[in-house]
């Protein structure tokens, strides 16, 4: 008989032994309830976001079409030219305050499968022409007990959850044939022990995979995710491909420990003990070693750096100012408003250019800092399949630390863009009219390249498959002495 | 079919089964007798490839099972002394899925229920789950699963162990029409009775060694039960089995009946 004819019988022996004690109902229910719920849990976080995005980007609309028709009626002569403050043509406040505008960190189709870094990171920028601190430091608070206790998603489900399952589905999956007596009768047939514990767990496999990623496309296609686009079935396949890699990862596990020849109890007590350390012990571990080795950068001192540079720009304002105007005689004050506001605004302009650039060292510094920090904890992730499961996952979701860095590269860039279309006109004191309000620069979020999300994917799934490959070859090589009868 | 070729074996230093020489041929069933310990149980289990040997041979038709054992398990079949099979199954799913494993392919239901029948199962009971089998019920699955496999040698570990008289009255006759077939079985039992009815051969194994082999013309003048309790309370006052290198002194130890049987196995070799 063929070893793959061998696979099968076992496969189907071990469906019908699943199906007579009513495990196969019992792990079904496991597993919608628990991605449904991490679905609903998602899902709603999204919302929440994105009713956050959704009202924000209404209040700029409604804020900028309320400058425009403004700006039409003074045009028109049909009403009086406001304080400096209120003016739509002032190039310093417009771009400064009233036309600040949102860089929006659009969500993925599988965003609500892991909420990742998006409950550290907010989904969208106010950018201005103001100082980059003005911005960049501005973040939403989220309930600390929450981001301890972590969220319920569907990556929780499947990084802390299914080895648990699989755990209690496969802690004894050679023990038990061997402490109740059947092993001895498989064994006087013409299969070899490896093909009888392959067909056992791949039976297991085949349950978990199948449930998990059918109830999961079944909310995604619940929660109105579009499965047709190019993007979606990439993001789709890899999650299979990880999700695959990461049961298999749990099963050859279970077979290493099985095949040490213990008791079923011993078994259990194993594999509970090596969730602990793969899911728990290791990730304080690296987090503790990364912050001994690279703790991460005061915000207070960089705030108080920061507050220092701005101060040493306001003293040495008057200096700003007079170079300024020896080197740019052509830039006088025009009757924008009363002359001392024009005056009084391009002094502050000076200045926040005068502090922005040391401002700029300060916060690449803790930049430099946290990227280092961040390359250290990439490479020691691999420790634990957990971390890497849960990144790659997260990297399905777009809601990675990666893409938190695209958007921050991207958001400095359209602040540049933002300050080159607004300050100019700030200093050469000219009035902004109907035709710069089309012009304003938009933000478009550029996702990070296809292959580069590919090749973290990648090194990601290798991360589970090494360790896969080590355990396989171990069972199989402590397989040949296990003993088949007591 | 069956041959032992100073199949020794030893775990941890401790011998269990000592430089052991036996041929079981097509036909013949060769009942092995002794005290727990002496080496029984082993010695299938080397047939059976559970264990490898620490020296010598097991040939099952010509093949030796270290060797090729997935090939030596085509040509064998084993009853153990409890049969355990998988609870949550019916008498009937439990010998066609060990059917399967042993053929390579399904045999149809009437022919898994008809050998059922022979081993002494009744239909009702074939569709029942194993969880409400008793030892004997659980023994003629068992049964049915060697019989099954149309196996050339049949391995069998006190295999009468729980069935009742009529039962085991049942399995005498299977055995004779084994025999019949050509079937080499090579059987370890306590139950002199049976050995004596059913064996063409019997050797008695004491702390490793076969220590004598007779025919069933020879059971007929020897006092067989006797000397098997005589070996059983030397085991008992023996103390640990000898390690490797003693075995050959402590032959010497043997009550007075024994000493000429062990001499004539020294000669053979």
């Amino acid at each position: 008989m063929h070893t793959s004819l061998y696979l099968k019988e076992i496969f189907n022996f071990e469906r019908s032994l699943f199906r007579a004690d009513r495990l196969d109902f019992f792990v079904a229910l496991i597993l919608v309830a628990a991605v449904g719920y991490a679905f609903v849990n998602g899902q709603s976080w999204i919302n929440k976001q994105q009713q956050a995005v959704h009202a924000a980007q209404t209040e700029e609309s409604v804020r900028l079409q309320e400058l425009k028709d403004k700006l039409a009626r003074i045009d028109a002569g049909g009403l009086a030219p406001a304080k400096a403050f209120e003016n739509p043509v002032n190039a310093y406040w417009v771009g400064n305050r009233h036309a600040a505008s949102y860089a929006v960190l659009p969500p993925t189709a599988f965003a609500a499968t892991a909420i990742g870094q998006s409950d550290l990171n907010p989904p969208y920028v106010k950018v201005s022409s103001d100082n980059k601190e003005s911005f960049a430091l501005n973040e939403e608070i989220e309930n600390p007990g929450n981001l301890l206790i972590g969220n319920f998603d569907l990556a929780f489900v499947v990084v802390f959850l299914l080895p648990l399952l699989i755990i209690a589905l496969s802690y004894n999956v050679l023990s038990a044939e061997h402490e109740q007596g059947t092993l001895a009768v498989t064994m006087t047939n013409p299969v070899p022990l490896w093909v009888l514990i392959a067909g056992k767990l791949g039976f297991r496999a085949a349950l978990v995979f199948s449930l998990t990623a059918g109830m999961t496309v079944i909310c995604l296609l619940a929660i109105g995710t579009d499965l047709s686009t190019m993007d979606s079935l990439v993001r789709l396949g890899w999650w299979m491909l990880l999700l695959l890699a990461y049961i298999l990862f749990w099963l050859t596990l279970a077979a290493a420990v099985n095949v040490l020849a213990k008791s079923s109890a011993q078994n259990a007590l194993m594999l509970t003990g090596l969730w602990i350390v793969i899911l728990l012990v290791l990730p304080s571990f690296i987090s503790i070693a990364v912050n001994v080795a690279y703790p991460v950068p005061s915000r207070v001192a960089m705030v108080g750096q920061i507050r220092a540079a701005q101060t040493d720009a306001n003293q040495e304002s008057d200096a700003t100012v007079a170079r300024f105007e020896q080197e740019h005689p052509e830039m006088t004050a025009k009757p924008l408003a009363k002359a001392d506001d024009v005056a009084a605004i391009r002094k502050r302009v000076l200045v926040q250019q005068a502090a922005a650039g040391r401002i700029s060292q300060i916060m690449a510094g803790y930049d430099r800092q946290l990227a280092r920090q961040q390359r250290v904890v990439d490479s020691l992730r691999f420790l634990s399949p957990a971390i890497v499961m849960q990144e790659a996952l997260n990297a399905v979701a777009g809601t990675d630390n990666s893409r938190y860095r695209h958007l921050s590269e991207q958001v400095d860039a359209f602040h540049r863009e933002w300050q080159a279309f607004f300050l100019p006109k700030v200093l050469e004191n000219t009035p902004l009219t109907l035709e710069d309000y089309q012009h304003f620069p938009r933000f478009v979020y550029a996702g990070p390249a296809v292959s580069e999300t590919n090749m973290r994917l990648l090194s990601g799934l290798l991360g589970l498959v090494v360790p896969i490959a080590v355990l396989y070859l171990f069972s199989l090589r402590r397989i040949r002495d296990y003993p088949i009868t007591a | 079919m069956l041959q032992a070729s100073e199949l020794t074996k030893a775990y941890n230093g401790v011998v269990a089964l000592n430089k052991l020489n036996l041929t079981v041929n097509s036909g013949e069933i060769f009942c092995l007798l002794g005290a727990n310990g002496a080496g029984k149980t082993t010695t299938i289990n080397l047939f059976l490839n559970f264990v490898t040997p620490t020296a010598g041979r097991a040939l099952v038709n010509g093949i030796d099972v270290s060797a090729e054992p997935l090939e030596v398990k085509r040509h064998i079949a084993y009853i153990p002394e409890t049969v355990m099979l998988y609870p949550s199954l019916s008498g009937l799913e439990n010998l066609n899925y060990f059917t399967t494993l042993a053929l390579g392919h399904k045999r149809p239901e009437h022919e898994l229920l008809k050998l059922l029948a022979e081993a002494g199962l009744a239909k009702e009971a074939a569709f029942k789950r194993v969880s409400g089998y008793s030892k004997g019920m659980r023994q003629k699955v068992g049964i049915a699963i060697a019989m099954a496999k149309n196996a050339k040698a049949l391995l069998l570990d006190e295999p009468t162990s729980g069935l009742d008289p009529q039962a085991a009255n049942e399995f005498s006759k299977l055995l004779d029409r084994l025999k019949a077939d050509g079937v080499a079985i090579l059987m370890a039992t306590h139950d002199l009775f049976l050995a004596k009815q059913v064996g063409t051969r019997v050797g008695i194994m004491q702390r490793g060694i076969l220590v004598s082999t007779m025919t069933t013309d020879d059971l007929g003048h020897a006092d067989l039960e006797r000397i098997y309790l005589d070996i059983a309370s030397c085991t008992d006052a023996g103390g640990a089995p000898p390690r490797t290198g003693e075995a050959e002194q402590r032959t010497e130890q043997l009550p007075s009946a024994m000493q000429g049987a062990v001499a004539g196995q020294k000669e053979a070799r």
